[in-house]
């Protein structure tokens, strides 16, 4: 009777740890796909001109207008990156984009035109590359591709 | 013949190497102050008065928040200051390293040298860091340090240091990191597991956890962060998966130093928010 109990008991904690590493994986899936489709619902930003998605990015201490953007992939995007007070650089961190050198200095009244055409879908944060003041690493917004 | 070929291949592309990081290591980003008058003289001016100098630096740079006003960069000698209050946070001089002579004091002597400076800090900063035991010690000089902490929990790359020559008792630098959030606007109770964050990780990124690595709690910013490690195809890398939403927080390198044995986050209560009560699927 004894040994039964036991044997009982081992199963008893032997599927309470897998049903644990089950409910754990379903709650990572979970969270990875919210993640994957929260930015689904914003619009893509700017308006199409002549074929290509064309939209302004506003740099000032210490923020990006628009906060987000939004493109398409396998859509050619035109970003217009101007600063509306002192210098700033652009950069969207861990996004490689081509012909795009980020030490760029963009000075007030300065529009730099990057034309690419993104291949990968993700999140990433556009960031300030030249120091502006305190709050320079805190100057991000978000750049979503979308598929 | 053929192999003394490759020697001086080799030696020469190691010295290549050397010069090349040598050089580099001297300016992190060399910025310009040049669009704010008033911050640079407020910066140029506290560091004077600090080193008691009417020298003209001859480059800035930025070191996670604070500015680095170098003014002998072969020497590495700088200040570093806060731009908001343009309080002194940091030194360095390499003229204070001994140029000859062995050393003269032991570790614990180093500490009291050290702790002369950790003295000196205010009282704010000073209540939340706690020393490290793990003293480095390269070319004679002790290198010490204390991590910051909220609720037991470590701020990642919010610290101070003191390097203290071993041969001359000399203090040649330190470092005391801008602190981002007060302790108050930090959260330190993760809404996930550890294991779920170790999931998150494992399925984003198709790869398996190193074996025998159990995930840790940082935080990161003004957030708790998950900190697991996957095995990559050639090499192990880190991964920070925030304990707040589950979001990648980074990849790769750590976001600062970790003290050794460090492993809090077992013990901490997991608060799962209505935010995550929702993506589970529970609300």
């Amino acid at each position: 009777m004894k040994k039964l109990i036991f044997i009982l008991l081992i199963l008893a904690a032997l599927i309470g740890s897998c049903s644990s590493i089950d409910s754990d994986a379903v709650k990572a899936k979970k969270i990875i796909e919210f993640h994957k489709v929260k930015f689904n619902n914003l619009p893509l930003s700017g308006a199409v001109v002549g074929g290509i998605r064309e939209i302004g990015i506003n740099g000032s201490q210490y923020t990006w207008e628009p906060e987000n953007v939004v493109l398409k992939k396998g859509e050619t995007a035109r970003l217009i990156v101007q600063t509306n007070d002192i210098q700033h650089g652009f950069e969207v961190e861990g996004l490689q984009i081509p012909n795009w050198d980020y030490d760029t200095i963009i000075k007030k009244g300065d529009k730099q035109i990057i034309e690419f055409t993104p291949d990968e879908a993700g999140t990433w944060d556009m960031a300030c590359t030249v120091y502006c003041g305190p709050g320079h690493n805190g100057m991000k917004g978000k750049f979503i591709v979308r598929e | 013949m053929k192999g003394i070929k490759n020697i001086i291949i080799l030696v020469s592309a190691l010295l290549a190497f050397v010069v090349f990081v040598g050089a580099h290591s001297i300016f992190l980003f060399g910025i310009s102050l040049d669009f704010d008058r008033d911050l640079k003289s407020n910066v140029i001016s506290a560091a004077q008065k600090y080193l008691n100098t009417r020298e003209d630096p001859i480059a800035f740079d930025l070191d996670r928040g604070l500015i680095i006003v170098h003014f002998d960069p072969d020497q590495r000698r700088y200040v570093e200051v806060n731009p908001l209050g343009y309080r002194i946070q940091g030194m360095h001089d390499d003229r204070l390293k001994h140029t000859q002579g062995t050393k003269t004091i032991k570790q614990e002597r180093g500490l009291e040298i050290a702790k002369k400076v950790y003295d000196s800090l205010p009282q704010d900063a000073k209540s939340e860091l706690k020393y490290d035991e793990d003293v480095a010690e390269v070319d004679d000089t002790y290198f010490y340090k204390w991590f910051r902490y909220v609720n037991g929990v470590l701020v990642a790359a919010e610290d101070f240091s003191v390097t203290v020559d071993a041969v001359n008792k000399n203090v040649i630098g330190y470092r005391l990191a801008i602190f981002n959030y007060p302790k108050n606007a930090i959260d330190t109770n993760p809404a996930i597991t550890s294991n779920v964050a170790k999931k998150v990780a494992e399925l984003a990124y198709n790869l398996q956890s190193v074996k025998d690595f159990e995930p840790y709690l940082i935080i990161d910013g003004d957030e708790p962060v998950w900190v697991t490690r996957l095995q990559g195809q050639f090499y192990p890398f880190y991964i920070g998966i925030s304990a707040k939403d589950g979001s990648i927080a980074f990849s790769g390198s750590l976001p600062g130093d970790i003290p050794k044995n460090y492993h809090a986050g077992k013990e901490i209560k997991i608060v799962e928010s209505d935010f995550i009560k929702n993506i589970y699927g529970e609300k």
